[in-house]
């Protein structure tokens, strides 16, 4: 890719070079603890609040985090905040609504992926099937924007061709994901979180200083467009509130958060892993909002000249105006983004393969840990060849990825743990129309047959959708009260 | 409330449907608070009641519809104009969303570990869900059978 900022210099090389060789560490750490598919999938239940917490949210925090919102908020100002401000509400609506039932699904039943818990939920391997399905498609869309960013990241760090560098990271994200599963997942995402709070809090104070505190800024800001610095930005309303909505609920219905949510220790655990999340996430959509800002700041006041493209926001902001450490550390938290969100999609396809999908029709795997290892590397060398040969799919399943989860998972797990009332029909009929509605409005949208009006986002409508028909036609199918339909034990999961 | 979760969710979604449509801004914020809270409600409802988690539903409920409204009128009173003043860093109505609508709702989670322990979760719920566990049965036969 052209304009792509190079800085290898020796102290973002030494600083990426040690974040990898962590990343490694953990893998081969983790490898002599994962035993069962209990250790590979959801960590054998080992982990305390700080990782669980700190984990949920940077699996949420993608490279988009850090390269498109900043970039977001460079072009249209104020409106993409609504994404990532939503998380600060997201993630304790998650943990009212979730925490709670997953970690107790957990403990009566032998529930390893979310359609285990749908299946279990809804007594039928239909809807686990469509879930692991819904699952696949999110998850290779995401998965292969991953593989794109990580090559944009490793061109940047290291100077090298984008598919060697992408082919490296993905090396290296495939060895201990493979080596550990989930448990050396969720400590390098531990790790990885670590960094990014770190980077990007460090990143909004060196924004502050460079922009002359936030008042110049967005006097600066507003001076070429007074939207820009309105509290919708320079993009239609309904585009920030749909936005707002989408990403609030949402989070609950991303299963690379919610399926943390089995991993703890015991449920006591979980008291606190709300708010940590949610601070968590606040301080990195600092960077978020800071860095789009002060180098849009910088542009109208003259300072720098326009960018070519505002993906490279972050990395121009980096190269020229931080010190090295600060930017190596960046680079290293923008690594992290894209591993961490990365190993989770893998840990979530390879359980759809191995475990979901063939028990959907009543197979069962035989060592599913040896299988889950193929499959993550079969995963890999799929989304590989998508992100480098298929980019028009990936740029649409990439878009798709959160709606997409988000309109599957959330009326069917989300409402569904929670409301006695949902129909095992509903599920399936509500992941379907999520499933279609997402594609069908983004490829029209795409083509330009049909725009949904007023700028509102397409995620939004499709999970307001699936909710629709998720909740009517169990209205339809059964009566206040009735919860015969339920297992004891599942029935004492929703009313606790 | 808690009894008629699943209407209210149906009626909410429909009507944030409508508002896109015709473009009724200013009142899809309203439907998508109804939304949130009950959405929280069903998460926090023990055997129909809410407990302690009701009062903070109310406050939830009502802090959202005063900050988004308050951010409404405050971006009707100098829609595109260049800010008249500026409120920690930011435009009025701006100020209100990053301090408002995304710092306050932190407390929320604040909120849910305050009253864990005696509403989210007890110990003889815990009792419950072992007596009736598939996980515990399923030990049990492999037990028998040994």
């Amino acid at each position: 890719m052209s304009g792509v900022p190079i800085f290898n210099t020796p102290v973002t090389l030494s600083i990426a070079i040690l974040y990898l060789l962590v990343c490694l560490g953990i893998g081969v750490w983790s490898y002599g603890r994962t035993k069962t598919a209990a250790d590979y999938f959801i960590t054998g239940q080992t982990i305390g609040l700080w990782v669980v917490s700190i984990a949920a949210f940077s699996a949420i925090m993608s490279g988009f985090g850090f390269v498109g919102g900043p970039g977001l908020t460079y072009k249209f100002g104020t409106s993409s905040l609504w994404i990532t401000f939503a998380q600060a509400v997201a993630f304790p609506m998650a943990w009212f609504l979730l925490a709670k039932r997953m970690r107790l699904m957990a403990e009566v039943r032998n529930v390893l992926s979310l359609p285990d818990a749908v299946a279990a939920r809804y007594r039928s391997n239909g809807a686990r099937f469509w879930m692991a399905v819904a699952l696949l498609f999110g998850v290779l869309g995401y998965l292969g924007t991953q593989v794109q960013a990580m090559g944009v990241v490793m061109q940047t760090i290291f100077g090298i061709d984008l598919v060697t560098g992408a082919l490296i990271g993905l090396a290296i994200l495939t060895i201990y994901t493979m080596m550990g599963g989930i448990l050396a997942g969720v400590y390098t995402d531990f790790f990885q979180g670590v960094i990014m709070i770190f980077a990007s809090v460090g990143v909004f104070l060196w924004c502050m200083n460079v922009g002359g505190g936030m008042t110049n800024i967005s006097h600066n800001v507003a001076l070429a467009d007074p939207k820009l610095m309105g509290p919708w930005g320079g993009m239609p309303i309904m585009t920030a509130l749909t936005w707002y909505f989408l990403f609030a609920i949402g989070n609950a219905g991303q299963p690379h958060m919610a399926t943390k949510l089995y991993m703890t220790r015991d449920i006591y655990r979980l008291k606190w892993g709300g708010f940590v999340s949610a601070v968590a996430y606040a301080l990195c959509a600092l960077l978020w909002m800071s860095l789009g800002l002060t180098m849009r700041s910088l542009v109208e006041s003259g300072k720098h000249a326009p960018l070519a493209n505002p993906d490279l926001t972050a990395t121009t902001f980096l190269m020229e105006y931080t010190p090295e450490v600060l930017a190596g550390i960046v680079l290293a938290g923008l690594m992290a983004a894209i591993m961490s969100t990365g190993n989770s999609f893998l840990n979530l396809g390879a359980a759809a393969l191995v475990r979901d999908i063939p028990q959907a029709f009543g197979k069962k795997v035989e060592n599913e840990v040896f299988w889950a290892r193929l499959a993550t590397l079969g995963l890999v060398v799929v989304s590989t060849f998508f992100a480098l040969y298929m980019k028009t799919l990936v740029a649409l399943l990439g878009v798709f990825g959160w709606g997409t989860f988000a309109a599957a998972v959330v009326p069917v797990v989300v409402i569904g743990l929670n409301w006695k009332r949902g129909t095992a029909t509903a599920a399936i009929a509500a992941i379907i129309i999520g499933l279609v509605a997402n594609f069908a409005l983004e490829i029209m949208a795409k083509y330009n047959v049909y725009k949904l009006p007023n700028g509102a986002v397409v995620g939004a409508v499709a999970v307001m959708l699936a909710i629709i028909v998720y909740l009517a036609i169990s209205m339809i199918q059964k009566k206040h009260d009735d919860d015969s339909d339920l297992d004891q034990d599942i029935k004492e999961v929703l009313e606790a | 409330m808690v009894k008629y979760s699943g209407e209210l969710l149906l009626a909410a979604s429909l009507g944030m449907l409508l508002c896109i449509w015709l473009n009724w801004w200013a009142v899809f914020p309203l439907l998508m608070i109804l939304f949130f809270v009950v959405y929280v409600a069903m998460g926090a409802e023990r055997k129909g009641k809410l407990g302690p988690a009701a009062p903070i539903l109310w406050v939830m409920g009502i802090g959202y519809v005063i900050l988004f409204y308050l951010l409404i009128i405050l971006y009707k009173a100098n829609p595109t104009g260049m800010p008249k003043s500026y409120f920690l860093g930011f435009p009025p109505a701006t100020a209100v969303l990053v301090y408002g609508i995304w710092l306050l709702p932190l407390l929320l989670g604040v909120a849910y570990a305050l009253i864990f322990d005696k509403w989210i979760i007890k110990a003889e719920d815990l009792n419950r869900l072992e007596a009736h566990s598939w996980k515990r049965k399923e030990k049990e036969s492999i037990g028998l059978k040994g």
